[in-house]
């Protein structure tokens, strides 16, 4: 067993924080005094200017973030104890192993101990960091006082997936990133650990559906993945008739094909759906809803929300890309996924059995993001040797760094900043690709090719595993896309207020800017509400490009809300 | 009070995650009390008229205002290094030094900041800090640093000795006395080129909050002015608000680029009426208002020890300007001159003169304090327990202790709770005996202050005022030295002396009968002989005045 320990700040010392209040700056608004999670701010009436208590601030800079004038100074440690870390597990035997790998806390008391660094923000930016508006420190205190029923309710308030978000979403750039230990520099709550302790520890309450503020609505939703789950699930608790369309035979989306079970395990992943038919709602799978077709739903549907996803899977246009043997990730995923559930080899890498021999098969994966990752580490369970290769540079590749570690630790071998120039083959198999270096100087500019040092790899598969894209045809469905509209009701202001925006990019949330991701995310959502005067509605990675679980769910959710508010 | 609630304004909407948002209660006990003293009349909101809120809360309002000024300041610049080098010719020098600098005081003593609405110093810069001539954009231009605490902390009095700066520069180079349009272009473009650098530095008016040479002489004098500005209309609103967009920004306007917050505003100090937090307040709480003359100077419940130093340092300005006309300086000036071997005006005499005037009244103001003092009195504590509300009183340091009871939600917290709380001592904050009496009583004297300075800038208008006519025609190839315009006064030398003196005596009234009203309520309370508090507060403008108008009579036989 390996532990992985996220980046933690420094340790707390014997020594308090120290408040400077700038007595002429300070216009006495009492923003900070209204946002102190420990009450270490008051008024002094005299000369209306804030006061602070050193021997109660804990140094979480809230205050600072907070105040309008820049009026207020805190230098000194973060009184915070050690992050309490869950557990990574790392299999014994990989091949043919579907097992769990990251673990939630393993006691109680590791995630008391976790629960007890949580300030209980008064105006919590992990919550604004969350996509779907999770009230953090309400269940943090709930799992704080024993009372996992109550966390669960609460979480349940907002959320559908919990126990799928504790495991797939990227905390350090959502919830944790925004929390306040992460923008003060240190190391945040373990959000996604507590709320994974509580969906695994606490029984999943059946879904409420009857009449409601939905009865006699009918709406047909495309596409069965996280924002057709959240549209669904907000709308048949409203007491709507809802009928989803899904083009494979099993509905879950990417829940189903795009994740593995070694991430998210199959029961957790069939849940939502299992839930969802049993309060009623009505799926047609195995039913493509072509752009043509979705004019005919409007008519005979109330509503019509688009929620199909951007499945397209991005190909790199490279010189021998039509060999056989270059696959894209949809594919790999599903038929290596099949493969190892029913324990026999996978049909992609019998192909070249044949030429190989008992050698066993080596896998390019062209990307190295999370996708990739899963890909790899898939094929890693299937026996295959695996590269990764990316043209980005390792600093700013969009990837779980967890999850890089982990497929490391796996025996993936991950190389950024190289790029596929060429593949080469024999009898239109591939047999060999071409690498070339790639330079990138910052987050901002692509990499280029340097063309410098050539190397030749031997391979028998290439997947394709660089992202996707929404499917070419549908974007002229909705022909108002609402992303392009402006959102004059977004309250950006709160998020201002809050301070989560003068967070800056923390060390926590790899230096990417949290607030303004949060900020983004919530455009996001917010247009998912506007929808078309034609009652089209258009939510979850279909509207925005590929995102999150969490991010399409909740856009899924909004666009519900949207529609019952019609 | 209902509130004026303009349809165009963009209403908070509900906050998207309002579930999890357990605020604390904002502290309010006290506050109406704290804000009554200073507050003006309800019914004395301008903007309570839909015409002149219309006008405000144009985006092009202070734009409009700004341009026509900016015209002429780069014409200053312009005509000065271009143009005749006869000052009283010279647009630039005429409209200046005859014109714009009496100007200023007039506005300064009328309304407070009407100057820092159109200035086209700050207006120039501003416009490249926010690259837009008047949208509300996002653009920020610079590197919008925040003044550092250390110098922050002493307020005004940056500006006051850039005030000092410019003026030993303008007496040195003779830039004002009849004007020099080399020089005084060479000014204008040194203090918009300042400006652009503080600007393009530091985040919103930081030049104009601390730097700039003006702000502390119009920021004091402007106390007397009837415009409180923009103060906001019903205080319980702000406190609920969540977002502050006044000080923020908001969507139809920038945050207060001053630093003021509408809320708790106790004078017009540092309001530049630039109205950019009445057009950013989405609950339209603000309102622009006139109060009594005098207000500003007497009723603050907070009095700041940059302004009560800033006005000893003033006055120490202006009575060396006085004197150095006269025969007994000009003695010993030479003396002076032959000891440090530095030719008029010699920064020793300059800044020893200024420093030393200022340390004399603060030498009045100590032994006053420890002749009636009462010496029971803390005075750390005395300042906060002010007998401005009596119920204030009772709730005034609030314990962080009392406050945290209200959310009992943070798990795990284990902290002691400390031994209280007080602001950090600096300059700014620190209390003492001395400045119990010392910040009233300079507080007092801004009105005759005010009117030294007007009186000072009087002669140049009387005398020189109609030049402008000619110097306009000059620029078109008319006007010329023997125009009859050009060699006209207003008024004699005699007379001119006679209007400064009665300027004095109204100033030395005003003060005194502010020094009156402020003793009485900031005074009696910690002195032992109330009474005679309050006659030496009323002696002191009493005495400055005589001292203001005895030395014109002086200057004018010097002449
Ligand atoms: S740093 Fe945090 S605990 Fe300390 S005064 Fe500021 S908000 Fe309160
Ligand atoms: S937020 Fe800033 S300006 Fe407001 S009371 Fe606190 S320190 Fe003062
Ligand atoms: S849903 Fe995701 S982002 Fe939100 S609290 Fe849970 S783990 Fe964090
Ligand atoms: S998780 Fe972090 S930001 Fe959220 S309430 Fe707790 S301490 Fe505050
Ligand atoms: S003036 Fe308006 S924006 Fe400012 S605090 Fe008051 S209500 Fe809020
Ligand atoms: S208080 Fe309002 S009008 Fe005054 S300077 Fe600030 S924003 Fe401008």
């Amino acid at each position: 067993m390996t532990l992985l320990q996220p980046t933690v700040g420094p340790t707390p010392i014997a020594r308090t924080p120290h408040v400077t209040v700038l007595t002429d700056r300070c216009a006495g608004c009492q923003e900070c005094v209204i946002r102190c999670p420990t009450g270490a701010l008051t008024m002094d009436l005299g000369a209306w200017v804030a006061v602070a208590d050193d021997n109660r601030c804990v140094g979480c800079r809230q205050c600072v973030r907070t105040c309008p004038f820049s009026a207020i100074e805190v230098d000194g440690p973060l009184v915070v104890a050690p992050r309490e870390a869950a557990a990574y597990h790392q299999v014994a035997e990989l091949a043919g192993n579907l097992e769990e790998t990251r673990q939630g806390f393993p006691t109680w008391t590791a995630v008391l101990a976790e629960t007890e660094r949580c300030l209980a923000c008064p105006d919590p930016t992990c919550v604004r960091g969350c996509p779907v508006h999770n009230d953090i420190p309400s269940f943090i205190a709930a799992v704080h006082r024993g009372d996992l029923d109550e966390a669960h309710r609460v979480l349940r308030l907002t959320s559908f997936l919990p126990d799928i978000c504790s495991r797939v979403c990227d905390q350090a750039l959502q919830c944790e990133g925004a929390c306040t230990w992460s923008l003060a520099g240190g190391a945040p709550v373990a959000i996604g650990a507590i709320e994974r302790f509580i969906t695994d520890n606490a029984p999943v309450p059946a879904l409420q559906a009857g009449p409601g503020r939905g009865s006699g609505l009918s709406v047909a939703v495309v596409g069965s993945g996280p924002a057709g789950i959240g549209a669904a699930f907000e709308l048949v608790r409203a007491g709507a008739e809802v009928t989803v369309f899904e083009k494979d035979v099993r509905p879950g989306g990417l829940l189903r094909w795009g994740i593995p079970s070694f991430t998210l395990p199959r029961q957790v992943a069939e849940r939502p759906w299992g839930q969802l038919r049993a309060a009623g709602v009505r799926l047609v799978s195995g039913h493509e809803v072509t752009p043509e077709r979705v004019e005919e739903l409007r008519s005979s549907y109330d509503a019509v929300i688009l929620a199909h996803g951007a499945g397209q899977a991005l190909r790199l246009p490279v010189e021998g890309g039509d060999l056989g043997g270059v696959v894209d990730a949809t594919e790999f995923l599903n038929q290596a996924r099949t493969a190892l559930i029913q324990s026999r080899p996978c049909s992609l890498l019998a192909q070249s059995e044949e030429r190989r021999g008992s050698r066993p098969a080596t896998v390019l994966v062209l990307g190295a993001g999370n996708t990739a990752m899963d890909v790899a580490r898939l094929a890693r369970r299937l026996g295959a040797g695996v590269i990764c290769v990316d043209w980005m540079d390792r600093r700013f590749a969009p990837v779980r760094p967890d999850e890089l570690e982990e497929a490391g630790h796996e025996g993936v071998d991950i190389r950024f900043g190289r790029t596929l120039t060429r593949l080469e083959g024999d009898a239109g198999q591939v047999e060999r690709a071409v690498l070339s270096t790639t330079r990138q100087v910052s987050a901002a500019k692509l990499p280029e090719v340097t063309g410098a040092e050539v190397t030749r790899e031997n391979v028998d598969l290439v997947v394709m595993a660089m992202g996707y894209r929404i499917e070419a045809a549908f974007p002229g469905v909705a022909p108002d896309k609402p992303i392009t509209r402006r959102v004059p009701e977004l309250v950006d202001r709160r998020f201002q207020a809050s301070g989560l925006l003068a967070g800056g990019s923390p060390a926590f949330a790899r230096h990417r800017p949290v607030g303004e991701l949060s900020l983004t995310r919530e455009i996001g959502r917010m247009s998912a509400g506007l929808g078309t005067a034609d009652r089209v509605f258009v939510a979850g990675d279909a509207l925005v490009g590929p995102s999150t679980v969490v991010e399409a769910m909740a856009q899924g959710r909004r666009a519900a809300e949207a529609v019952l508010d019609r | 009070m209902t509130l004026l609630k303009d349809p165009g304004l963009s209403k908070p909407e509900t906050d998207p995650v309002a579930v999890a948002i357990r605020l604390r209660p904002p502290v309010r006990s006290g506050v109406t009390e704290r804000f009554a003293p200073s507050d003006p009349p309800k019914g004395w909101d301008l903007a309570a008229h839909p015409r002149v809120a219309r006008i405000l809360r144009s985006r092009k309002f202070q734009f409009a205002l700004i341009l026509p000024n900016q015209i002429i300041f780069w014409l200053v610049i312009g005509l000065g290094l271009l143009g005749t080098v006869v000052p009283g010719l010279n647009f630039g020098t005429a409209i200046t030094w005859y014109i714009w600098f009496c100007l200023v005081f007039v506005m300064m003593v009328a309304v407070g900041r009407a100057w820092c609405v159109m200035c086209p110093f700050g207006g120039f810069a501003e416009w490249i800090q926010r690259r837009t001539f008047w949208q509300r954009t996002q653009r920020r231009f610079g590197l919008g640093r925040k003044l550092p605490e250390p110098i922050a902390r002493y307020g005004f009095l940056l500006s006051v000795g850039a005030f000092l700066l410019l003026t030993w520069i303008e007496e040195y180079f003779n830039i004002a006395g009849p004007g020099n349009p080399w020089a005084t272009s060479f000014m204008v473009l040194g203090i918009v080129g300042s400006a652009l650098v503080f600007f393009l530095v530091f985040e919103r008016r930081t030049f104009c909050r601390y730097v700039c040479p003006l702000t502390a002489l119009i920021g004091t004098v402007g106390a007397m002015g009837s415009v409180a500005g923009f103060r906001t209309r019903d205080r319980q609103v702000c406190l609920d608000c969540k977002t502050k967009d006044c000080m923020r920004g908001g969507v139809n306007g920038y945050g207060c680029p001053w630093y003021t917050w509408p809320g708790s505003a106790d004078s017009n100090l540092t309001c530049g009426l630039c109205s950019e937090c009445f057009k950013g307040c989405p609950e339209g709480n603000i309102g622009l208002y006139v109060q009594k003359p005098l207000t500003s100077v007497i009723a603050p419940t907070r009095r700041r020890a940059d302004v009560a130093w800033a006005v000893a340092l003033l006055w120490g300005l202006v009575l060396y300007q006085q004197f150095n006309a006269t025969n007994v300086f000009a003695t010993l000036d030479g003396w002076l001159n032959r000891v440090t071997g530095l030719a008029y005006p010699n920064p020793v005499d300059y800044i020893g003169f200024i420093a030393l005037i200022a340390l004399v009244m603060a030498g009045i103001v100590k032994a006053a304090e420890r002749g009636l003092s009462r010496r029971d009195l803390d005075p750390a504590l005395a300042v906060r327990l002010a007998p401005y509300p009596a119920p204030a009183a009772t709730h005034l340091v609030t314990s962080g202790l009392a406050l945290s009871s209200g959310l009992a939600l943070s798990p795990g917290l284990a902290l002691s709770s400390g031994p209280g709380t007080r602001p950090s001592v600096n300059f700014m904050s620190r209390t003492s005996r001395f400045r119990m009496y010392f910040l009233p009583l300079m507080y007092g004297l801004i009105p005759v202050v005010g009117a030294d300075y007007f009186a000072r800038q009087l002669p140049k208008f009387l005398q020189h005022a109609s030049r402008i006519v000619p110097a306009i025609g000059h620029l078109f190839g008319s006007g010329s030295t023997s125009s009859a315009l050009y060699n006209t006064r207003l008024m004699s030398d005699p007379g001119i002396v006679m209007v400064q003196v009665a300027v004095i005596a109204l100033g030395m009234f005003a003060s005194m009968w502010a020094s009156w009203k402020i003793s009485g309520r900031d005074l009696t309370w910690i002195s032992r002989r109330p009474l005679a508090a309050r006659a030496v507060a009323v002696a002191l403008p009493l005495a400055c005045g005589l001292v203001a108008a005895v030395l014109y009579v002086i200057m004018h036989a010097a002449d």
